[in-house]
């Protein structure tokens, strides 16, 4: 595997640990904010770590906190905020970054219909905003929302689709009639649909 | 069957939760190992039937008992409250799978018993163990181990066995009792949520820090104050009870208000080394406060005992050749100048009836008297008034010369001339005064003379030689002691003079030989020793104690720390922090939290010198050198414990901080 032209396994903890700073925004099914931080301090934290000056951080928060409706949460801790707002401020301090990519695993996991709703929202947003998204998930319903989906079963592609022109609910389907067919089928007989 | 039930249930719980009650069972052990034997040891038929001194030596043990036994019993409860903390999550289960909260108390019951049974078992075969080897320890510093006979082989005493048994029964019961009491007050849902729930930011309690702060003040000024026995007295207990709270209230909240001032200023909080540690430090102290104090105590207590107590023995040498400059110190039983040379003559023709004469002699004068200050005047006190009685103070007069050897300070004196020294201030005091009616000038006031009123409140006077003595004397309450100082083999004194109790008691030989007191340095050290020798050896038992409950606590923190860091590692990597930055970062916190009692311990300590001076001062040891040094000694001695305790137990953190950290 290549990074930026290099062996992953030749660069070091600290490099990756930039890199992984630098370039990805990551967004987990179970937040995993800090305790211990506000709102405000969880989406500071990588910025923090990259040496930033208090104002700039402010800067770059205020209009994200406000796309992201948590503007009036920030000085909250995560104990005393719900689910889907615990992820909202996850995302937050993902892209506060500005990051080329980010990458969102089973990000609808821990939360209910409505915040799943509203957190796909911000996804398709961001997205309009030219932010790349990639997601693992197991919800049709979060997938329904992408651009392009790959099965994956067993660590090996199975199948793709291309939103194209398609409606989410169009692509519900698609995805849905995709699954069906892969769980009834053997995991060698791989077919590709474009 | 039901019954067999719960018993499996119990020993099953023990050893699941092993990780923390394997410790706690160590430490329960070693402390019933350590009540047996002391309390044995306060009960040991050798030491009892023992010569003079050795009494001594068992009262002081007697009142070491009450006391390990008190801290035994506060730290028996706290740890165990530690681990049923822990434990809310597992009782929540239960009562969850249908368990009812009877059932769980019969299951806490059977815990306790096993616990007990552990507990007594493995204590009083260690404790037997120990015994002896802790007689002989205590035969070596109070050096009563001449005269004792050590019989081989272990014995077991039996009451002693009972006092710790009957100790471990009552404090299981309110472990036990306070166990239930948990379990009957918390709902199930709560239980199994409590480890889930954030912990909630500390609030920051401005008036508990104020106090702290004003309350170790209050304490440190009450120590560097004290510069007599008097107020030592007066401000001793209230001291350490100030700087105790003071203690708690600022490691409670002192240090959150000051990590959340460090907070408030943003461009300080929000930078890459600081933000995660303040932060995290907040949480951390939030969460040790409590513990990180008793741990502070604990320190300070174990340096304070074992560094003053030592000063005692290492130091008792030395002080008692300051006190007694020869082996054999008599004063005679004469009135007339004549008969002076009469009374030294006696002795040393008794001492020539045994072949010896009396080495390196040296005689001093001195009177020594009740005397009451009034208007700048000494005067005699009459003791048939009562009121005169309680103003009487020891008014010892003494000759420049013999000043001169004390001190090694060279006055000259005019006969009229006087130095004075006073333990208390004398406001009507003038240039002119008399002693009992004899006029003299004072030409200089002295520091109290090391000897004389140190001990005990009263006045000193330094007149310039034996005719100005003679000048103060005046009837049957008040004359000249003569002082008659040598040195003889210390072997042949008990064979010469007798020990004490014959000495004052039946025989005539003090009558026969016209002295009043003979004091033998040799002797008064031996009893010196079997007191200050076993407060010594209490000291060191007691730092013993108090650093088993240490490590415990250390380890315990350690293990609860571990728990809740993990996530925060995990988390932290995910965000973008390189392993190195959250081990450093880690690593930091850890390292304040561990040494921040100790340094604290440290501060405690100094503030303590003065006194610790004070006190072994008016114990006539006044080497501060040998104080200093020993403190010194002591301090880095258990800086190095310490060191070893957070190697051992930062291992076992980080064992699981990293278990299954390497996630993203």
């Amino acid at each position: 595997m290549l990074l930026d032209g290099k062996t992953l396994s030749k660069i070091s903890d600290k490099e990756l640990a930039a890199f992984r700073r630098q370039n990805l925004g990551f967004v987990f099914q179970n937040f995993n904010l800090l305790d211990n931080f506000t709102l405000r301090d969880n989406i500071f934290l990588p910025l923090v770590l990259a040496g930033m000056q208090y104002d700039e951080m402010e800067k770059r928060l205020i209009p994200l906190a406000k796309v992201l409706g948590i503007h009036d949460l920030l000085g909250k801790f995560p104990y005393e905020v719900s689910g889907g707002q615990k992820q909202r401020a996850a995302i937050a301090r993902a892209i506060i970054t500005e990051p080329k990519l980010l990458l969102a695993d089973e990000p609808t996991g821990a939360l209910d219909s409505k915040s799943t709703d509203s957190l796909l929202d911000v996804f398709g947003k961001l997205n309009e905003g030219g932010q790349t998204i990639v997601m693992v998930t197991h919800s049709v319903k979060a997938a329904s929302h992408a651009g392009r989906v790959l099965f994956i079963k067993d660590g090996v592609i199975f199948h793709q689709i291309y939103r194209g022109e398609a409606t989410n609910k169009e692509m519900y389907q698609r995805i849905s009639d995709s699954l069906t067919r892969m769980l009834s089928q053997n995991p060698q007989g791989g077919e590709q649909d474009a | 069957m039901r019954k067999f039930f719960y018993g499996r249930l119990a020993a099953d719980n023990l050893k699941k939760n092993r990780q923390t009650y394997l410790p706690y069972l160590i430490s329960c052990s070693v402390t019933g190992a350590m009540l047996y034997t002391i309390c044995s040891l306060s009960k040991n038929e050798g030491l009892k039937n023992m010569s003079r001194g050795a009494e001594n030596t068992t009262e002081v043990l007697k009142f070491g008992t009450i006391i390990a036994m008190f801290f035994a019993a506060i730290f028996l409860f706290y740890t165990n409250s530690f681990l049923m903390k822990h434990r809310r999550k597992e009782f929540g289960l239960y009562q969850l799978l249908g368990m009812e909260k009877r059932h769980l108390a019969r299951v806490l019951f059977a815990e306790t018993v096993y616990t007990a049974g552990i507990t007594m078992g493995c204590g009083f075969l260690l404790g037997i163990l120990l015994d002896k080897l802790m007689y002989l320890l205590l035969l070596r510093v109070t050096g009563l181990i001449s005269d004792a006979k050590v019989p081989f082989g272990f014995e077991i005493n039996v009451f002693a066995m009972l006092t710790v048994a009957a100790f471990f029964g009552i404090v299981f019961i309110l472990i036990l009792l306070n166990a239930v009491r948990i379990v009957h007050f918390t709902k199930p849902i709560s239980m199994l949520n409590e480890a889930n729930a954030g912990e909630r930011e500390p609030k920051t309690k401005v008036i508990m820090a104020i106090l702290g702060v004003l309350l170790v003040g209050a304490g440190y000024v009450m120590s560097l104050c004290a510069t007599d026995t008097s107020l030592i007295l007066k401000f001793m207990l209230p001291a350490v009870l100030c700087v105790i709270v003071g203690t708690y209230f600022l490691f409670i909240a002192g240090s959150i208000a000051l990590l959340k001032l460090l907070k408030k200023n943003k461009s300080y909080y929000y930078k890459t080394r600081h933000f995660t540690s303040i932060s995290g430090m907040i949480y951390r102290m939030k969460q040790n406060a409590v513990g990180l104090s008793s741990i502070c105590i604990l320190s300070t207590m174990v340096l304070v005992m074992i560094s003053s107590t030592s000063c005692m023995v290492f130091g008792a040498k030395e002080m008692m050749k300051e006190l007694y400059p020869r082996e054999i110190q008599s004063c005679g039983m004469v009135t007339e100048d004549e008969n002076r040379l009469a009374f030294i003559d006696k002795i040393n023709r008794h001492l020539e009836t045994f072949g010896l004469h009396a080495e390196n002699p040296l005689t001093y004068e001195q009177v020594r008297a009740g005397a009451v200050f009034s208007d700048g005047n000494f005067n005699e006190c009459d003791y048939g008034n009562p009121h005169q009685r309680e103003l009487s103070r020891t008014l010892t007069v003494i000759c420049n010369s013999r000043y001169q050897e004390i001190t090694g300070n060279a006055v000259s004196l005019e006969p009229d001339e006087i130095l004075l020294s006073s333990t208390e201030p004398l406001p009507t005091l003038r240039r002119q005064t008399s002693l009992f009616g004899v006029k003299f000038k004072i030409k200089e006031l002295i520091d109290p003379v090391y000897g004389f009123n140190n001990t005990f409140p009263g006045y000193v006077a330094v007149v310039s030689d034996l005719d100005a003595l003679k000048r103060l004397e005046v009837d049957e309450h008040r004359y000249i002691h003569y002082y008659y100082l040598f040195d003889i083999p210390a072997e042949h004194e008990l064979e010469i003079f007798g020990d004490q109790d014959t000495r004052y008691g039946n025989s005539d030989l003090l009558q026969n030989l016209d002295v009043m007191m003979l004091n033998m340095r040799n002797e008064d050290y031996t009893f010196y020793m079997s007191v200050y020798g076993a407060f010594f050896f209490i000291a060191l038992f007691l730092g013993l104690l108090f650093t088993v409950q240490m490590v415990l606590m250390i380890y315990y923190k350690q293990i609860s720390e571990g728990h809740d860091d993990r996530q925060r590692y995990i988390i932290m990597q995910n965000v973008g922090m390189s392993r190195a930055e959250i081990r450093q970062s880690i690593r930091s916190q850890i390292l304040t939290v561990f040494f921040l009692p100790l340094v604290t311990a440290a501060i405690h300590t100094a503030f303590c010198i003065p006194i610790i001076r004070t006190v072994l001062y008016e114990m006539e040891l006044s080497n501060s050198r040998l104080i200093y040094l020993i403190l010194g000694c002591t301090f880095i001695a258990f800086s190095i414990l310490y060191a070893v305790i957070y190697a051992v137990t930062a291992k076992i953190y980080y064992r699981i901080v990293s278990a299954n950290s390497t996630a993203a």
